[in-house]
């Protein structure tokens, strides 16, 4: 008993996705767990206008040997990614509660320097049918869905690779190093563009190291943070055009929201080590600050399908839900009872 | 009309007087005899001069000559004083002459010749002014000669007027006497309404008068005349007369009173012979007891000769046999159990056993009477009390009784059974079995005997209070296991915890071992007959036996685990204690004791990270620091826990680990709470790094031990691996952050290939003791 309440209290929750039609959730934490939501209670209750709580967990599935430290969903499948594998499950099997993973990639990488490598984040683009995953071995690599196997390698990184993100023709990657490297797809191998967000005062914070944690694209903007504070830069100018406030500890979460409901368009969520989550204007002004039941945000999921709804967790067991950008509606508990 | 006169003339009279007390005033120096003897009686004087007013006139002018001679000549002046003497006499011959006068002649008179004269003069008057109006020859000498007339006339009114005062002068005086005769009379009238209301009252007090027969109660007048003897009663003179019947009455009152005390006196007698009779059986019987020791005394040199402890075993059993069932089921269990298996368990009963013997014979008595339960509680509890004790309870009775209460709730019995169960280093540890008579517990009290060699070392550690808590899981003894104790409790609001010192701890294993099995309270909350019961238990009724179930069987299963839980308990508590004394001791890593195969096995050879100090602390320095908020809040620790800060030096970095040892360490591992000083205070949950290191420890533990004997290293090893943790965290902590002060930073001595992994940016705590390398989880 003792031991578990102890499990627990290092919970860690480090990845999310949600199926294209709304109606799941899933959650990934550091023990390799999948745990799932039924949100179609949720999804028909806003539809008629009773708002109906998030019950608990619908199914938690042991997916992984170690954390899942990444997912990203497609049309069909929910892709998570831990050490050294990436796996898929369909969404249509997950539903029925079916838990093998339908295909697994492994990374082919040389182990004699870093051990296995982790797969840190996952991007998918939809119009090419390619996932990319961000990986331990300071490089990110492309996977094709059709066939399975790697397209390319995107190298160039001094360290591991935090975050990638993909938008149009353009891929962004971020590091440890504290570079974020980005790829056009059409010009070659090198990245179109280097910043190194450590190198402006106006961003930088030796203290908590150059590391960029997270990144978004958005048409020409491009927004990231981690060691140094957040901050929206231009693509075309490469000029840095706004500070995001947020407190003297590193960050973890920054992202655009793109099409959510509600005249929301155009902000940017950060979050990261804080109790709380920052909703921000593109002009740098905080519109909400959320609270958070986790000490510490690492994944911040927002689905504007069917419903705008936000979800948020971290180094706790309970995850917080939004309905809309202002507030938090409530928080549910991860561990089945 | 009179009076209105009389005012009138009084007034012409003073102002005149006044007049000539002046003229005479201004005599006085030259007449100085006269002012003298006329001093007293002035008016009659200054009257007096009026009326001789002729004589006067011519004796003043003498005096006034004469006075004038005296001055020349002094041997006149004794002719003068005599001619002064005279004069007063004839005033005082006038006076009484004018008193003799208003005797004589009555008012009615002396009206009627007033009104005489007044006629007289207005006649005289109407002359005058005709004679002064006509101016006949002569006229002047009319006029003269009616003018004289008229004055005399005024003199002659005068003293009509002067005898008037007399007569009320006289008046006044007769009436003052007379006032003085009725207010002698009415004197007299009101001493005699005193004298009667006096009287009344006597004789009202005489008719209230209550005699003391009527306070006597007496048979009623039927039952008199048909119980009392035709002497007494005498129907013939008293059915009619009532005083008479009530003094026959009084009689045979007096009569049957004097029968019954002689009835008392009679039995008095019996019972002291009967008293007596006993006595001197009591003395034979008590003469017996004696010569049957001194023949058991003659036995036991046999006894001891062929050691057979038959009397010591006699003595025992005769005790036990006063033992209440819970504890005579722990008794029969643990020494069935020492002889059959374990020739290193003792069993003893001790206590008073006078009181015991007294408290069954109470027991008895309670139910052959069929007495309610809580008089004989109380009976039992005045039993316990001294004699001095029950006199000041009397004198104050409000504080005490609330005190009793108390008491009388947590009251032992007076028996205990004691278990000494010996390890075979020769330590042992002595559980003390007590029973709660009105709580229907058990409790135990434990203490310690160390071996010579380890003797100083009792410390609170292994001291016997704490020692036995959560033998087995959540049995830390502080609430009692009888749910129905909670309504006896609540009502007197007596917080079981407070007395724990005294009665002992209720924990749920001495439970049963005495073969006493509760229904647990979830149960319990479920059916409300049985809370029902429980209820009535609490409120004192004399269902006894309701809440809990006397079983051998179950005792007879534990017995044999629960002394060696005892027994594991107490080897891990002195293995805990040495390193206890061990970590306050410390002042560096290294001189943490782990045995050398178990360092080499986990640890990298190197650590510069120091433990600087170990101290305990307590519950509430612990709760009320920030890093162990989540574990208190998740009831991981609880004031059972030993708790302990360590703080952990590298350079300028500390780290703080708050380490709660649980009670029934080593079973369940010691948890520990990080917070870290460097360039500010970190916390678990600011910092996900310094989480990972506490999770490192708490989670990971069981890399560490391999075997049971290992686990008994595990607050050493803990610590150990605390220390590594913090050189690999200051490290890979520096690897990353730049523009630190150079000194700042710390070399990396560690090896590891990565310091930071994962979206969380792990540091590589886990050590690979065959590579010799550190990596991430």
């Amino acid at each position: 008993m003792v031991v578990s309440a102890l499990k627990n209290l290092y919970s860690t929750t480090y990845s999310q996705a949600s199926s294209p039609d709304g109606s799941l959730l899933a959650v990934g934490n550091n023990e390799g767990k999948i745990i799932l939501f039924d949100l179609s209670g949720v999804n028909t209750s806003r539809e008629t206008g009773v708002g109906e709580r998030l019950g608990g967990p619908f199914k938690t599935i042991s997916a992984h040997s170690d954390a899942v430290y990444s997912m990203v969903s497609t049309d069909a499948f929910c892709i998570s990614g831990t050490t050294g594998l990436i796996a898929g499950r369909r969404w249509s099997e997950l539903k029925q509660q079916q838990s093998q993973a339908a295909w697994t990639i492994s990374l082919e990488c040389d182990q004699a320097n870093f051990g296995t490598p982790e797969v840190n984040s996952l991007a998918y683009d939809s119009v090419r049918g390619l996932v990319y995953a961000a990986c331990g071995d300071w490089r990110t690599h492309v996977y094709d869905l059709e066939t399975g196997k790697r397209a390319h390698t995107l190298e160039g990184h001094d360290d591991y690779v935090h975050d990638v993100v993909t938008s149009g023709n353009l891929v962004a990657s971020s590091s440890e190093d504290g570079q974020v490297f980005v790829w056009d797809l059409r010009a070659g191998r090198e990245p179109r563009h280097k910043l190194a967000p450590y190198t402006q005062d106006q961003l930088a914070r030796p203290h908590l190291g150059r590391f960029i944690a997270s990144l978004d694209l958005y048409n020409d903007w491009l927004v990231c943070g981690g060691g140094p504070r957040a901050g929206i830069f231009h693509l075309r100018s490469l000029a840095l055009t706004t500070v995001l406030p947020s407190a003297k500890s590193a960050i973890h979460v920054t992202s655009f929201i793109r099409h959510a409901e509600g005249g929301d368009r155009g902000g940017i969520v950060v979050a990261g080590v804080l109790p709380h989550l920052c909703v921000c204007s593109m002009a740098g002004v905080v519109t909400a600050q959320l609270p958070s039941s986790s000490p510490c945000i690492y994944t911040v999921n927002v689905a504007d399908k069917p419903f705008t709804m936000m979800t948020y967790g971290g180094t706790s067991t309970k995850i917080d839900i939004c309905f809309n950008l202002n507030y938090r509606d409530h928080t549910v508990s991860l561990l089945e009872d | 009309m009179g009076r209105g006169d009389e005012n009138g003339d009084t007034g012409t009279r003073e102002s005149k007087r006044r007049r000539k007390t002046a003229a005479e005033v201004t005599r006085k120096p030259a007449t100085g005899t006269t002012g003298a003897t006329g001093g007293g009686d002035a008016p009659a004087v200054v009257v007096a001069t009026q009326q001789q007013q002729p004589q006067p006139r011519s004796l003043l002018n003498k005096v006034t000559t004469t006075t004038t001679t005296t001055t020349t000549i002094p041997p006149t002046t004794i002719p003068t004083t005599t001619t002064t003497i005279n004069i007063t006499d004839v005033y005082q011959a006038s006076l009484d002459h004018e008193c003799l006068e208003a005797q004589e002649r009555s008012e009615e008179e002396d009206e009627k010749l007033v009104a005489a004269i007044m006629q007289h003069i207005r006649t005289l008057m109407k002359e005058i002014l005709k004679l002064k109006l006509d101016r006949p020859d002569q006229w002047l000498n009319e006029v003269e000669e009616r003018r004289i007339q008229v004055l005399m006339l005024m003199l002659s009114l005068r003293r009509l007027s002067r005898v008037q005062k007399v007569r009320m002068r006289d008046s006044r005086e007769k009436t003052a006497e007379a006032r003085q005769s009725v207010d002698g009379v009415t004197l007299q009238l009101q001493n005699l309404l005193y004298e009667v209301a006096h009287l009344k009252k006597e004789v009202r007090r005489c008719l209230d008068f209550q005699s003391a027969d009527q306070e006597i109660d007496l048979v009623p007048v039927e039952q008199f005349y048909v119980e009392a003897p035709e002497s007494i009663s005498r129907p013939a003179e008293t059915v009619e007369n009532p005083h008479e019947q009530r003094l026959a009455r009084l009689q045979w009152e007096l009569e049957q009173r004097r029968d019954q005390t002689q009835l008392f006196d009679k039995l008095t007698q019996e019972k002291e012979a009967v008293a007596e009779n006993i006595n001197e059986q009591e003395r034979k019987l008590a003469s017996l007891a004696p010569r049957i020791n001194s023949i058991l005394e003659a036995t036991r040199p046999l006894q001891d000769a062929l050691d057979l402890p038959i009397d010591a075993k006699r003595d025992q059993q005769r005790i036990v046999q006063l033992l209440p069932s819970p504890l005579y089921t722990l008794w029969v269990q643990a020494s069935a159990y020492g002889e059959a298996f374990d020739a290193n368990i003792k069993v003893e009963v001790f206590g008073d056993v006078d009181a015991a013997k007294k408290l069954i014979a109470k027991e008895e008595d309670s139910r052959t009477e069929n007495l309610s339960e809580s008089d004989n509680d109380q009976d039992q509890q005045e039993e316990n009390l001294s004699r001095k004790k029950r006199n000041r309870k009397a004198q104050k009775m409000d504080t005490e009784e609330i005190d009793d209460g108390v008491k009388q709730m947590l009251g032992l019995h007076p028996l205990c059974v004691k278990i000494n169960v010996s390890t075979k280093e020769g330590n042992s540890v002595c559980v003390s079995f007590f029973y709660m008579q009105t709580l229907r517990i058990v409790t135990a009290k434990c203490s310690v005997h160390l071996h010579e060699k380890t003797k100083s070392a009792i410390t609170d550690v292994i001291s016997g209070d704490t020692l036995l808590n959560c033998l087995l899981p959540d049995d830390d003894g502080q609430t009692s296991p009888n749910p129905a104790n909670f309504f006896q409790l609540n009502r007197l609001r007596i917080n079981l915890c407070d007395h724990l010192s005294a009665t002992g701890r209720p924990y749920k294993w001495a439970q049963t071992l005495a073969g006493l099995s509760f229904s647990s309270s979830k149960q319990s909350a479920g059916t409300g007959e049985e809370t029902q019961e429980m209820c009535a238990v609490g409120g004192g009724s004399s269902v006894g036996e309701v809440a809990e179930v006397v079983t051998w069987q179950d005792s007879a299963e534990q017995m044999p685990h629960t002394i060696q839980a005892i027994r594991r308990r107490l080897q891990a508590r002195l293995a805990l204690h040495a390193q206890l004394v061990n970590l306050e001791t410390a002042n560096s890593t290294s001189s943490i004791a782990i045995p050398a195969e178990l360092l080499r096995q986990h640890f990298p050879g190197k650590v510069c990270s120091e433990l600087k100090s170990w101290r305990p602390i307590t519950w509430a320095d612990y709760e009320a620091a920030p890093s162990t908020r989540s574990l208190c809040e998740a009831q991981i620790v609880s004031p059972q826990h030993l708790l302990f800060k360590a703080i952990f030096d590298r350079k300028h970095v500390r780290l703080e680990a708050m380490v709660a040892v649980s009670p029934d360490h080593p079973s369940t591992v010691p948890v520990v709470a990080l917070s870290l000083h460097w360039e500010g205070q970190h916390q678990t949950t600011n910092n996900p790094q310094l989480r990972h290191m506490e999770k490192e420890v708490n989670v990971h533990w069981d890399e560490l031990v391999s075997s049971r004997s290992d686990r008994l290293h595990l607050l050493p090893l803990i610590l150990y691996r605390l220390a590594v943790c913090l050189d690999v965290y200051t490290e890979a902590y520096s690897a990353h952050a730049d523009a630190r002060g150079p000194d700042a930073q710390f070399h990396k001595e560690k090896i590891f290939f990565r310091p930071a992994r994962g979206p969380d940016r792990a540091f590589p705590f886990k050590y690979h003791p065959k590579l010799g390398v550190f990596s991430q989880r």
